[in-house]
């Protein structure tokens, strides 16, 4: 933890929510991210980081100097994001026509329009679009631990201290995880091979 | 799937993850085994997919959307920052619950000491409700007697009118309280030991007092099932009673068992009984003209139609004076209704428990949850009441607080 960084948080935690502003910026981004890709679209992310980060808000003063800033952030919005996944399931909210919002496009999510071939966009994507609905779709452990890694690049020891698990149990959810993806992945490969030919 | 190795290596190798020796451990076996070469590549290949995916830039407004939230947290924070708010969070919520707790025990035991105390109210609360009762029994006539004398001018009006074309013969013959015309009628339904003594006891008090049994009828009911043959009697009586002493009857009948419904009612019937009374004076004059017509009269013709004319008068005469005998008959002879019902005499047998088991549970369930409402009545209302009290408590207590707090402050 760098002096600003520090100097930041005590600010923060005096209730300056400038400083908290400043000091978040360059995190949000990144619980946008995790928000995305655990809940899968740009609505239920926006509104689950922000609840997030209105949560850190509310309980910096709390926040002891002792572990990084960085992973008890991430470790508020991974568990808020999985609360807030957790309470849709319960009344699942099916997003029909909601158009998805990409940096490719946007497309129809839940009812595939066949005018639209929809064979095409998956294979232009290269399975962008499947990969991020079933990245959505796994299950908690294995995906809060994949999503940390691989889409935030965080090292084992602070997913270790994020999820609050040791080592091994870590090891064993991204390599668990990985293999998952590489099922779907390579599936889906040959699909599109057999489509295209 | 054969190769035994641990396919958790392959992928911390992947990552970098693991130590020195494992490093060079996993790369041998990557390189000597075909297979866990092609899941290797296909990790990494999932990896490289996973990294290129690329991150999502914030949408438009987040950052003014998420600084609105947070003022929005902050004003809610304030909210908290009032005096109110402020002295429940140093004090926090426990001590207010401790508080109230305190309270309401204080309550419970306050009643439980001097249990009397609600019942009491209560008591003479019914008691007040019997004297009212009682009283407007006994105020019955003398209401009817006050409105009589709202009326009487009105009242005296008609009697010259009446006087003025004939006597006003009918008013005398059937006097009431100052002259009013009033239908007095009464019910009574009691519970009985025995049905035979009470019967016999009512009749000999009509007869007694000059009235006669209008009606009555009595019949068996079985009780505690058919099969046992055990009946009880039940029947009802109307009683007309003389009206001077239809009180005194009324209330001797009520002494006879225990009173579950009575009432009494009058019926003012003054006006209609006068203008009846009057109209008749007036056909009657008109009857007296036309005989003198009648007497006058030369063509056949005219005599026909004067005794159709007569006859019309002597029949509206006829009903009137009907309806006239029928109200002094009413107002002379007042009703009582007495409604009997014979009840199991209270014996020394066991009772069987059976019978009415459900029904005790069902009344005393009733009962304590009447208890319970009433209770948290009382309670909220025990609490409105000693706001005061607690005022001033708290008051000292502020007080003492201070004083110990300065106390503390100079010792150090």
């Amino acid at each position: 933890m760098d002096s600003t960084e520090k100097a930041l948080i005590e600010k923060s935690k005096k209730g300056d929510m400038e400083s908290f502003e400043t000091l978040i910026r360059e995190y949000q981004k990144g619980a946008y991210n995790i928000a995305y890709r655990m809940l899968g679209n740009a609505e239920d992310a926006k509104d689950a980081s922000q609840e997030s980060i209105i949560k850190i808000y509310k309980s910096i003063k709390g926040f002891k100097m002792q572990s990084s800033f960085k992973t008890w952030f991430y470790r508020v919005v991974t568990n808020t994001c999985l609360d807030y996944r957790r309470k849709r399931s319960r009344n699942k909210v099916l997003y029909i026509d909601n158009a998805l919002n990409t940096e490719e496009g946007s497309y129809s999510r839940d009812i595939e329009d066949p005018s639209d071939g929809p064979e095409e966009l998956l294979i232009k994507n290269e399975n962008k679009e499947e990969l991020q609905r079933f990245i959505a779709g796994m299950p908690e452990k294995y995906q809060t631990a994949i999503i940390l890694r691989d889409i935030r690049g965080l090292s084992y020891l602070e997913i270790e201290q994020i999820m609050n698990l040791p080592e091994g149990t870590v090891k064993s959810r991204i390599s668990r995880a990985r293999i998952m993806l590489r099922d779907i992945i390579y599936a889906n490969r040959e699909l599109n091979d057999k489509k295209t030919v | 799937m054969n190769c035994k190795f641990d396919k958790t290596k392959i992928n911390a190798y992947i990552d970098g993850e693991l130590r020195v020796d494992e490093m060079n451990e996993t790369k041998e076996h990557i390189e000597s085994c075909a297979e866990c070469k092609a899941l290797y590549d296909e990790l990494k290949s999932v990896k490289d997919i996973m990294s290129d995916i690329e991150e999502l830039e914030l949408p438009e407004g987040y950052e003014e959307d998420l600084h609105q939230k947070l003022l929005e947290t902050d004003k809610g924070d304030n909210k908290d920052n009032t005096k109110v708010g402020k002295i429940l969070n140093r004090y926090n919520w426990k001590r207010w619950t401790a508080l109230a707790a305190v309270l309401v025990v204080g309550f419970l035991s306050y009643n439980v000491w001097r249990p009397s105390n609600f019942q009491m109210k209560s008591a003479e609360y019914s008691m007040d409700m019997a004297v009212t009762a009682e009283e407007s029994i006994m105020e019955a006539p003398q209401a009817i007697a006050n409105s009589a004398g709202m009326e009487k001018q009105d009242y005296a009006i008609r009697n010259e009118m009446a006087a003025e074309s004939g006597e006003a013969r009918y008013d005398d013959e059937t006097s009431n309280i100052e002259g009013r015309k009033i239908i007095r009628n009464g019910y009574v339904n009691l519970e009985v030991d025995s049905f035979e003594n009470v019967y016999d006891e009512i009749i000999f008090l009509t007869e007694a007092s000059g009235g006669f049994i209008q009606n009555s009828n009595t019949g068996k009911q079985y009780y505690g099932g058919m099969e046992n043959g055990n009946t009880l009697l039940r029947g009802n009586l109307d009683i007309r009673i003389p009206e001077e002493s239809f009180l005194s009857v009324y209330n001797k009948i009520k002494e006879l068992g225990e009173v579950n419904d009575s009432s009494i009612g009058g019926s003012d019937i003054t006006f209609q009984y006068n203008d009846v009374a009057s109209q008749i004076d007036n056909l009657e004059v008109q009857e007296a003209r036309l005989r003198e017509i009648m007497e006058k009269a030369e063509t056949v013709e005219d005599l026909l139609q004067v005794e159709r004319e007569l006859n019309r008068v002597r029949t509206e005469i006829d009903r009137m004076t009907g309806m006239i005998k029928n109200w002094d008959n009413l107002v002379n002879y007042s009703t009582i209704n007495v409604s009997l019902t014979e009840i199991e005499p209270k014996s020394t047998e066991i009772e069987g428990f059976e019978n009415d088991f459900w029904v005790k549970a069902k009344r005393e369930f009733v009962k304590s949850i009447n208890q319970v409402i009433s209770l948290s009545q009382n309670l909220f209302v025990w609490i409105i009441s000693i706001i005061p009290f607690l005022v001033i408590l708290g008051i000292l207590i502020i007080i003492l607080a201070v004083l110990v707090r300065r106390i503390r402050k100079s010792k150090k």
